[in-house]
């Protein structure tokens, strides 16, 4: 399930940071602006040339807080093309696992709306093999999009935690 | 800030009578909830640092707000750890003025406090390796400072701690089921009580300041200190998110968790039950998983809507990965 903040979020974030920022740069970022600010799901190409503005027009005359917010503008912009390219197969395995798992259908977030409740009412057993299968692999997708440099996350991929 | 400047002079020559001036004033990080500045200040013989702290003007919208135990209580706590030899900045002088609030001033230490610099710098490859064993002995020195002194301080036990938290994540509303996991796994698996000792809180890489000679040089960030189980302090530094990428070293990114449980078990006289630590390990890495939620509650209030502090949220799956790793796959 998509994680949260939505990339909608995360995107018009980014937008108010660059309304913000007081310097003069080459390019015009109006139209970058109005492109995250935009209700479409979002091209990953249109993502990727923001990236490139980022990194190459804006982070070499930035100082001080600034030019952290534009690192984290940055990573957070990667995060949302890793979304938009992977989660629709994520998302798709996990309802399989649920539906068989719950033996019932719905949407992914009924689904896990679902599952969490009967964790919490002890309706189903922690030491379920194919609870524990299911969580491990939505988690390390989870990951592949959200954090793919973090420890924890390197350290299943060397221990072969089973993956989507 | 000239202002700021204005109003700290008289305090000052309080407490240095032969200040001549305010040098320089320079914020620093760190604290949640309290601003800390660093003020330079000149006498006739020579310049010196001293550190400001003070509850910000305007609202603390923070959701864990009602866990601070503002600026005065911090002050007090640090001035009693003083005296039960845990190393903190020695405290100058309290206020409550009319102008500039409550605050408080303390004495300045040199060293590292970021967390990143501590674990990968060359400058601490020989002081990294007696980190953890320091550390277990100031969580031992910080657990002996009888509770009898403190009035009015919060208590709160693991039963506490999930109950807290547990509302935090319904609040926010996202279906987590790792977290419910973990939840879940918690409330079946509560330690017996235990006294319950004086706790910092949030003992972890980050709130140290560690030099080269004198490896804890002062514990800061007495922020939510309160009174609680000891095994808190001694897994939350332990926590994958404060090993800064340095995983193979539990405790801080640079250290052992048996030479940290040793020197505790030496400096306290009590024994150190594992079982019982990795249960706050556990509920530490829940607890910093639904913290990454709350930053998306303070982002969606308005409160602050900076693109870090949105972008923390999307941290809060470390912890799942974490939590994973500690609850389901284990070796």
């Amino acid at each position: 399930m998509r994680s949260e903040p939505s990339i909608y979020e995360i995107l018009d974030a980014i937008a108010n940071f660059l309304e913000d920022i007081k310097v003069s740069v080459s390019v015009n970022l109006n139209q970058y602006i109005l492109l995250l600010k935009s209700e479409n799901p979002p091209e990953i190409s249109s993502l990727e040339e923001i990236v490139d503005i980022i990194d190459n027009n804006l982070i070499p005359l930035l100082e001080g807080h600034n030019r952290f917010f534009a690192f984290v503008s940055k990573n957070s912009l990667k995060i949302c093309i890793r979304e938009v390219k992977l989660i629709d197969n994520y998302e798709k395995l996990e309802k399989e696992r649920l539906n068989k798992i719950l033996n019932t259908d719905g949407d992914v977030k009924k689904l896990n709306k679902d599952l969490c409740e009967r964790i919490k009412n002890k309706k189903i057993d922690l030491k379920d093999n194919s609870l524990k299968q299911h969580l491990i692999k939505t988690t390390m997708a989870k990951l592949s999009i959200d954090q793919p440099k973090y420890s924890g996350y390197l350290k299943a991929l060397d221990d072969n935690y089973p993956k989507d | 800030m000239e202002n700021l400047k204005n109003n700290l002079y008289p305090i000052i020559s309080d407490f240095i009578p032969n200040i001549t001036s305010i040098k320089s004033l320079q914020r620093l990080s760190g604290g949640s909830s309290n601003e800390s500045w660093k003020v330079t200040i000149s006498t006739k013989e020579s310049d010196q640092d001293i550190v400001f702290r003070r509850t910000p003007d305007g609202n603390i919208k923070d959701e864990e707000s009602n866990n601070f135990v503002g600026v005065i209580n911090e002050a007090n706590i640090m001035d009693l750890a003083y005296q039960y030899d845990v190393p903190v900045p020695k405290i100058l002088k309290v206020i409550d003025d009319k102008d500039i609030g409550k605050g408080f001033f303390m004495e300045f230490i040199n060293g590292e406090t970021l967390g990143n610099r501590i674990v990968n710098s060359e400058l601490f490859n020989s002081t990294r390796p007696k980190l953890a064993s320091r550390c277990g002995e100031i969580i031992a020195r910080i657990h002996n400072i009888p509770v009898s002194k403190l009035d009015n301080i919060r208590t709160s036990d693991a039963n506490g701690e999930i109950t807290r938290y547990e509302e935090a994540y319904r609040n926010h509303g996202q279906q987590i089921p790792v977290f419910e996991y973990a939840l879940s796994w918690l409330k079946d698996n509560i330690p017996k009580e235990v006294p319950l000792k004086l706790v910092h809180g949030d003992f972890r890489n980050g709130n140290l300041i560690i030099s080269k000679n004198d490896y804890v040089s002062a514990v800061l960030d007495w922020e939510i200190f309160h009174i609680g189980d000891p095994y808190e302090d001694l897994s939350w530094i332990c926590v994958n998110s404060w090993r800064f990428n340095k995983i193979d070293l539990p405790v801080g990114g640079f250290g052992n968790r048996e030479d940290m449980y040793q020197s505790y078990e030496e400096e306290s006289g009590e024994k150190v039950d594992r079982n019982r630590a990795k249960f706050w390990e556990i509920l530490g890495t829940l607890k910093w998983g639904i913290m990454c939620l709350n930053m998306i509650e303070i982002y969606r209030s308005g409160y602050d809507n900076s693109v870090d502090r949105v972008s923390i949220g999307r941290r809060s799956s470390e912890t799942e990965i974490d939590l994973i790793r500690k609850l389901i796959v284990q070796k």
